[in-house]
């Protein structure tokens, strides 16, 4: 059974004057148990709607969403799943351990259980100094640090995240990397939007690209990058700093080497040749591949992904 | 079990919250104050601190209850603590409800806070607690209640002022419901008909306003219709069962509402 699947998704806002506004359009997502998965997108894109409508927040206007197979209408269905909000926020005159033992209880763990787990789950957000602590105190990073012991208190199959790093300091964000590894580890299913891209790459398995609220890419993130290096990167010793090239580089010295840049196939070729002429060993002649941050925009300038693994 | 969780939150956050503690503080200076006033009344001293302390207990529940239902779904939409909770496993009629319980159990305690005080005041007076004035503080109370209903209802789909003065709105004319019958009888055709329909829609708060006979402890009109055992009895099933419309009409309005 898949954790988190979405078919035919679809959004519809009336704006003023009755015009309609698809926030999401016939999405389709399959979400393996024990994935990573991120859900990327610019802004407006739709992914906030569509956690809403997993949340139950929202109703779809066509399509459905399920959660562990029940649908998303049903408040059954996020029994087992714990949601990290982009901005996080709070009943501001509880205490930091009054709201996540009621978080507990309101994922049917017992009293007497629940504080245990609460005190648990903030210490481990590195909040343990402020569990007793009303939380219109809290700064903006902590309130995120707390959201995040919401979200994983009641120990949760699944986790939505939207936007978890967002407002966290580095020593924040490097306790939920952490944390999301450990939860990797753990076989529990991650669902995250981020905007930086460079954790999306690091820690997805599965991606989807959202834009406009339409998917343009899903799956794994290495069948939608280009297979092809897009360039070499070239670094040549300290003694050909006075070399005169056939053609027009873009180089950088740096502690008398030099390093540059070849996107095109044919000046790589010629380079090769060139260097080759002239008995030139490169220290380093590395290929270069599409970071997912780059096939984002490659993508959201309008090239859909020629062979998705997964297209609505 | 979710329910009384939710409740137990609201009632531990509108407890802590410094306006409503402020307001509560304002009654029991105007409560505290009807002694002067009844230093200079002709009459009974007794009879005026117990009638300017059921008003001020009336006009405070009601500001009390306008200022914590009538925003309520709009600031937790704002402020987003309404996703904290829904997106638990958690309905939105066991949210509601929740809030429901939460306010009511706020406005019980702050009016037993009030009546305390008012007949421990009386008291020093030579004036001991009697059952009348228990039961117009209780209906007080079941008015309050019914008002929160109404504003809850009208938060789910409006914002905060539109819905305050709707709540408020209401609140005034049910309280001015018999006048209304009575406008309706000098009337004819649609006027007429429009008045008596409005008469029976409206919440009949009247049936809530027992502080007249309670301060002066009329007898005899503890006998008439306004406050003899079958009004009481009425006036309770009447606001459960509109109370219980009310709500679930929130319910279902709530429930279609996309956040």
């Amino acid at each position: 059974m898949l954790a988190i699947e979405t078919y035919n998704l679809t959004m519809e806002f009336t704006l003023a004057r009755g015009i309609k506004k698809e926030a999401i359009s016939g999405l389709n997502l399959q979400v393996s148990p024990g994935k990573i998965f991120g859900f990327l997108g610019h802004n407006g894109a739709g992914k906030t709607t569509t956690i809403k409508i997993l949340l139950g927040l929202c109703h779809p206007s066509k399509g459905w969403a399920k959660i562990s197979g029940i649908c998303s209408d049903q408040a059954f269905a996020r029994k087992s799943v714990g949601f990290l909000p982009e901005e996080p926020s709070f009943y501001d005159y509880l205490t930091a351990l009054e709201s996540v033992m009621a978080s507990c209880c309101l994922h049917g763990i017992a009293y007497r259980d629940s504080k245990s787990l609460a005190q648990q789950a903030i210490q481990n957000a590195g909040l343990a100094d402020n569990a007793r602590s009303p939380i219109h105190t809290f700064s903006k990073g902590m309130k995120q640090k707390l959201a995040l012991a919401h979200a994983c208190a009641h120990n949760p199959e699944i986790l939505i995240l939207d936007e978890p790093m967002s407002g966290m300091d580095p020593e924040g964000r490097n306790i939920l990397k952490a944390q999301m590894l450990l939860w990797k580890e753990q076989g529990k299913t991650l669902f995250f939007t981020s905007h930086i891209l460079a954790d999306v790459e690091a820690m997805c398995e599965e991606v989807a690209l959202l834009s406009k609220g339409r998917c343009i890419a899903s799956g794994n993130p290495k069948n939608f990058l280009m297979k092809e290096p897009k360039g070499i990167h070239v670094v040549l010793p300290e003694k050909q700093s006075h070399i005169e090239f056939p053609f027009p580089i873009d180089m950088q010295k740096k502690e008398g080497k030099i390093s540059f840049f070849l996107k095109k196939k044919d000046t790589i070729e010629e380079m090769k040749t060139f260097l080759q002429s002239q008995n030139i060993f490169p220290e380093a002649w590395t290929p270069q591949y599409e970071t997912l941050e780059e096939c984002y925009f490659r993508l959201m300038k309008g090239g859909h992904d020629e062979n998705p693994s997964y297209r609505p | 079990m979710k329910i009384l969780l939710i409740a137990h939150n609201t009632f531990r956050e509108t407890a802590r919250d410094h306006i409503l503690r402020l307001i509560v503080l304002l009654s029991l200076l105007v409560i505290f104050a009807s002694q002067a006033i009844a230093e200079v009344a002709l009459g009974d001293r007794t009879k005026v601190i117990s009638d300017i302390s059921l008003g001020a207990m009336d006009f405070f529940g009601t500001v009390l209850t306008l200022l914590m239902t009538t925003g309520l779904l709009y600031k937790e939409m704002q402020k987003r603590t309404l996703f904290t909770i829904l997106s638990h496993p958690v309905t939105r009629t066991q949210y509601l409800l929740g809030k429901y319980l939460g306010i009511a159990t706020t406005l019980f305690i702050c009016f037993c806070l009030m009546y305390a005080f008012l007949s421990l005041f009386l008291y020093f007076y030579g004036r001991n607690p009697s059952w009348m004035m228990i039961k117009a503080c209780f209906f007080l109370l079941l008015g309050l209640l019914l008002l929160t209903a109404i504003g809850f209802f009208f938060s789910t789909f409006l914002p905060p002022i539109s819905s305050a003065v709707a709540t408020l709105l209401i609140f005034i004319a049910g309280r001015t419901s018999y006048e209304i019958q009575y406008w309706a009888e000098s009337f004819t055709g649609l006027t007429r008909n429009c008045l008596e329909t409005a008469y029976y829609l409206l919440p009949n708060f009247t049936y809530f306003n027992i502080k007249m006979a309670a301060v002066h402890e009329d007898w005899k009109a503890i006998a008439t219709r306004e406050v003899n055992q079958d009004a009481l009895v009425y006036g309770i099933l009447y606001f459960l069962a509109y109370t219980s419309f009310i709500l679930y009409a929130s319910i279902l309005v709530f429930r279609k509402k996309n956040l």
